[in-house]
């Protein structure tokens, strides 16, 4: 049973993490689309 | 116009607006009232209901409160009279505490009325020894409520569906005051074998919650319900 | 990985965090060993420590630039945008924590929840965070919105003591209290350490780009309006 759960934080913790990096760079690269660069002063 | 007198207008033009509709009276204690019918349908065990009964009041409280806090708000957003108060140059501190002190003192009388009911409804038993330690956490929590009820209140008021997020911001601020007005009142009805000395504790965290909402929300409310850009 | 949000600084920390998850899960899932008591248990701690004390960690980076969005010298809607990535960022890592720390009793203890100061103060932590991340979507010009969320944020760094006093007189600390720190080995501390590197890495790079997108996003907001414009020219001339 405990390998079932500590299976469980792993994979949920990292997969949730990948799942949100993900879209969240996916949202970055929509958003610059429609901006021009001086918008993105840290480039 | 010093903050004090515009304290004492605001809680009284609120506490008089409240005498002239009976709000309190009309709706919202008769809400409270089948909250603490709803419990016991619930909980269906007498011995259980005395001994979880002090809890259930401040529950009832709390949940109530919500209502009358939208109220509160609603009275000045329908015609502005806030923006206007503050456009004015009305020092917020003033506004804020005297909103409070009318917020407090409507949930005394919904607290008073409660504990009646519980009397009556969950046969608490009251032996009179612990009246002091009663009337004084009641007071200490409604001082606490009244604060963070004006603050978060203030926040939530207007349009646009923010009176929903009321419930979400409000009830985790006021879980303290829940655990202490609770376990004082356990004390001061003699019941769940908390000492006296023990509920006056509680007081004591009641009364320092109120002192820190105090002076945070006479700093805070008024960047807070600015809607000035 | 170029992405719009992407710097040389933020590469080498991801290129480190990638580096350091393939040691952690090596050192936390296979090369430390079993607890004598908990067993493989203990495997999970090594994400819900460090996991919680970034949450923590979120929290006053938050704290800190509300306020220091509020102070007149320090005004910039940069700070506002960190609070609010931070704040997301924090949500996640508590929920992971709430999570792992459920699995982890039910493991230890076989209950999936206790009502002890600890738990109930995080529990209340991520409700409250939640409702910090509601405000901030109520509207209003960028610094209306931050002015109110900066607010809140402090607000809520005054209520979390008195929740956390409040419970742990409720609920005096019991024996979960006492999970035997002294017996830790040295590699199952090396993997905990791993774990707080890892995680810290992970958050300053989460940070960093949600508080570029935040920036992306306020600036489309204010270019709403003369965007829309020269669109509509656009189409007229087609």
């Amino acid at each position: 049973m405990e390998t079932t759960f500590v299976i469980i934080s792993y994979v949920a913790t990292f997969g949730g993490i990948g799942v949100l990096v993900v879209a969240m760079l996916r949202r970055a690269r929509n958003l610059a689309e429609r901006l021009p660069p001086e918008d993105l002063p840290w480039t | 116009m010093t903050s004090f007198s515009v304290t004492k207008l605001v809680a009284a033009k609120d506490l008089r607006i409240e005498l002239r509709s009976r709000v309190l009276i009309n709706q919202i204690l008769p809400f409270a009232a089948i909250v603490m019918v709803l419990f016991a349908f619930a909980l269906d065990n007498d011995d259980l209901l005395v001994r979880v009964a002090p809890g259930l009041v401040w529950l009832a409280t709390l949940f109530s409160m919500l209502v009358v806090v939208q109220r509160s708000f609603a009275v000045e957003a329908s015609d502005g009279a806030l923006d206007a108060l503050r456009t004015a140059g009305i020092p917020a501190q003033g506004i804020f505490f005297g909103k409070a002190s009318a917020l407090a003192v409507q949930l005394l009388v919904l607290e008073a009325l409660l504990f009646a009911a519980a009397f009556v409804l969950y046969n608490s038993r009251f032996d009179g020894g612990g009246a002091v330690l009663l009337i004084t956490s009641a007071l200490a929590a409604s001082c606490g409520l009244g604060l963070v009820g004006t603050l978060y209140g203030g926040l939530t008021a207007g349009t646009k569906g923010r009176e929903s997020l009321l419930p979400l911001l409000l009830l985790p601020v006021v879980a303290p005051v829940l655990i202490g007005a609770t376990r004082a009142t356990e004390a001061a009805l003699g019941v769940g074998g908390i000492s006296m000395r023990e509920g006056w504790a509680w007081v004591a965290l009641l009364v320092t919650y109120a002192l820190l909402f105090g002076i945070g929300g006479s700093i805070g409310f008024g960047p807070l319900v600015d809607d000035g850009a | 990985m170029k992405g719009p949000t992407s710097t040389p600084a933020t590469r080498a920390i991801g290129i480190a965090t990638l580096i350091g998850l393939a040691w952690f899960v090596a050192f936390g899932l296979f090369l430390s060993p079993d607890d004598a008591v908990q067993r493989k248990g203990v495997r999970i701690l090594y994400i819900h420590v460090p996991s919680a004390w970034l949450a923590y960690l979120a929290f006053i980076v938050t704290a800190v630039s509300s306020a220091a969005y509020l102070s007149k010298r320090t005004r910039s809607l940069t700070w506002d945008r960190l609070a609010g990535a931070s704040a997301e960022v924090g949500v996640l890592f508590m929920g992971i924590t709430l999570l792992t720390g459920s699995l982890w009793g039910r493991v230890s203890w076989g209950v999936y929840w206790v009502w002890d100061s600890r738990v109930t103060t995080t529990a209340f932590l991520f409700v409250t965070y939640l409702g910090y991340l509601a405000v901030r979507g109520l509207g209003g010009s960028q610094h209306q919105r931050a002015r109110r969320s900066a607010v809140v944020a402090l607000l809520s760094v005054l209520e979390i003591p008195l929740v956390h006093f409040s419970v742990q007189w409720w609920r005096p600390l019991h024996q979960q209290e006492s999970f035997a720190k002294g017996k830790l080995e040295y590699l199952m501390l090396f993997s905990l350490f791993i774990g707080i590197i890892v995680f810290t890495l992970m958050y300053v790079w989460l940070v960093m780009h949600r508080q570029r997108v935040l920036a992306m996003q306020d600036a489309i907001d204010e270019h709403g309006l003369e965007f829309a414009i020269a669109e509509r020219r656009q189409e007229a001339t087609l």
